[in-house]
């Protein structure tokens, strides 16, 4: 590993910095010409730095959404219900431990294919929550993915693969209260509404258009209007 | 040495430098869209005859791309309100990562750096040495840069290439290594390590009186000491000396930014002027002030210190 890797492994990553604390060193990777580059390290201030930044991904505002504390109330909740006498520090060294967090890059990075905080959360929470608070983090996720779409057209992160593409925009389905629910950023607006089941499964379809065509009538002329489905053929 | 340092100010003088975080420094107004806050207008309006020149911090707007149109009308703004009472002005940055080891891509980002260099007539960009992202993913606050070999070829090999995309003068920061940025990697003494890189990189420099202390501070040095040793620095490269509001809590130093300077910051102040022959902006970083631009009760013996010194510069 060279330094800058051993550095970042050491702030997000807490199962590194534990076997450093305890002085593991070549198996860690750390080369032996680092290694008196290191011990120069204040090991409670290196355990000071690291809450920090983890603590700095959940607690990181975006401009129009706020944090993930912000976005993600009901999966927080549902985390500490889960998760009795753990703080938000654990649930932060968690997030920034996982595979899901890895990929990760923020707005100014330079990279924008990156996929955005708010997807690395949502799989996060699908791998280590279980399918219910995996459904409710993605309910959530795409929410706020479209809101951001609304405040940013032109985004610096990849958008998710789960949110489709429309005529005017993007949108999800998710559910609320046991039934379909719309979330969309459509010509720079975000709409949002309860669906009925009929809209709700033409949305879902492989091919939204083709099948409103098929469902005919009053449903696709309202989806088409707004921006959520093309012509067909 | 062929060393440029920014055109203005001619002569030493106070100035201030602001963060405008999006959301309180600048806000969107519902129908004029991103503009100043009413607060920071208040507080320049007020205080244009304490300070001779303004730095903004930058700070990303959003995650849009980075586009420099997207910021014009937050800083045309700002600079439209109070421009003409602070006609110097610079930049500070928050995301060249100087330090970084692994490569970083800065091409949207001087690209957007110079735009705004351009429309508004920034005499200097300055930013800390440090890693404020390490492999892209964001700090805090930025940690200190290594203090290796190989951290130095490439704070150097990093410094030149802004420097050489920039029209007007990089300022290279002192890094801090206050409380929960003390990160030390590397066996070199960080006045050396400065001092090498803006001899290497060729440039000017800008010396924080919190930074500089915070440094000697984690080293264990206590009263005078603290002082020690200002002669390892780059002096003669100094063009600016940053003050903001730092504080000892126990045994631990802090960089606040809260408008409460130390004594011993004033007291570092007086010692650099004399070394630093070439320091003509002094600047007063984030003081705080209220929605009405009147700086908070705690802050005021601050700003009284600074112009007490100010006065005391020779021309």
């Amino acid at each position: 590993m060279t330094l800058d890797e051993v550095l970042e492994a050491l702030l997000f990553r807490r199962s590194f910095r534990r076997r450093f604390v305890s002085g593991e060193r070549a198996s860690l990777g750390v080369e032996a010409d680092d290694e008196a580059d290191l011990a120069a390290l204040d090991l409670d201030e290196l355990e000071r730095a690291a809450r920090s930044a983890c603590r700095g991904v959940l607690e990181r505002s975006h401009r129009g959404l706020g944090s993930l504390l912000d976005t993600f109330p009901r999966t927080i909740e549902a985390w500490r219900c889960a998760s009795p006498g753990r703080d938000l520090d654990e649930l932060a060294a968690e997030l920034a431990e996982s595979e899901a967090f890895r990929p990760w890059r923020p707005a100014s990075a330079g990279d924008p294919l990156g996929p955005p905080i708010e997807d690395a959360f949502r799989v996060f929470c699908q791998q280590t929550l279980g399918p219910e608070v995996g459904k409710l983090a993605r309910a959530e996720c795409a929410a706020a993915i479209v809101r951001a779409l609304v405040v940013n057209p032109r985004p610096s992160f990849a958008v998710p693969s789960f949110l489709r593409v429309a005529p005017r925009g993007h949108y999800s389905v998710i559910e609320r209260d046991g039934a379909d629910f719309l979330v969309a950023a459509l010509g720079g607006r975000f709409v949002t509404g309860g669906l009925t089941p009929l809209l709700g499964a033409i949305l879902r379809a492989e091919d939204p258009s083709a099948a409103a065509m098929r469902a005919g009538g009053q449903a696709a002329a309202e989806l088409r209007a707004l921006g959520l489905i093309g012509e067909v053929g | 040495m062929s060393l440029a340092f920014p055109r203005a100010p001619a002569q030493r003088q106070l100035g201030v430098g602001l963060d405008l975080p999006w959301g309180t420094g600048f806000v969107r107004d519902p129908e004029r869209g991103d503009v100043a806050s009413g607060g920071v207008v208040a507080f320049l309006e007020r205080h244009a005859g304490d300070f001779g020149h303004l730095f903004v911090s930058w700070q990303p707007k959003d995650r849009g791309r980075l586009d420099a149109r997207e910021y014009f009308p937050a800083y045309d703004d700002l600079f439209a309100r109070v421009g003409g009472a602070y006609p110097v002005r610079a930049l500070h940055h928050t995301t060249l990562n100087l330090g970084a080891l692994e490569p970083y891509d800065r091409g949207a980002i001087l690209e957007l750096t110079c735009a705004l260099v351009e429309r508004y007539a920034f005499a200097w960009v300055n930013e800390d040495v440090g890693l404020w992202s390490i492999h892209g993913k964001p700090l805090p606050y930025p940690l200190a840069p290594y203090l290796t070999g190989a951290g130095l070829r490439a704070a150097i090999a990093n410094t030149r290439a802004v420097q050489d995309a920039l029209r007007v003068p990089l300022l290279i920061e002192f890094p801090g290594f206050s409380d929960g940025t003390a990160l030390v990697i590397g066996r070199m003494h960080a006045y050396d390590f400065f001092r090498t890189l803006a001899l290497e990189a060729g440039v000017g420099i800008t010396l924080d009186t919190g930074h500089l202390l915070s440094y000697q501070w984690l080293r264990g040095l206590r009263g005078e000491a603290l002082f020690d040793e200002l002669e390892r620095l780059p002096l003669e490269q100094c063009f600016e000396i940053h003050l903001s509001g730092c504080e000892l809590a126990g045994d631990r130093f802090h960089d606040r930014h809260h408008g409460v300077l130390l004594d011993e910051q004033i007291e570092l102040l007086r010692r650099l002027i004399p070394l630093c022959p070439s320091a003509r902006a002094v600047t007063y970083e984030d003081p705080v002030f209220d929605g009405s631009g009147m700086v908070v009760a705690e802050t005021r013996a601050s700003l009284d210190a600074l112009r007490s010194e100010a006065r005391g510069w020779s021309p």
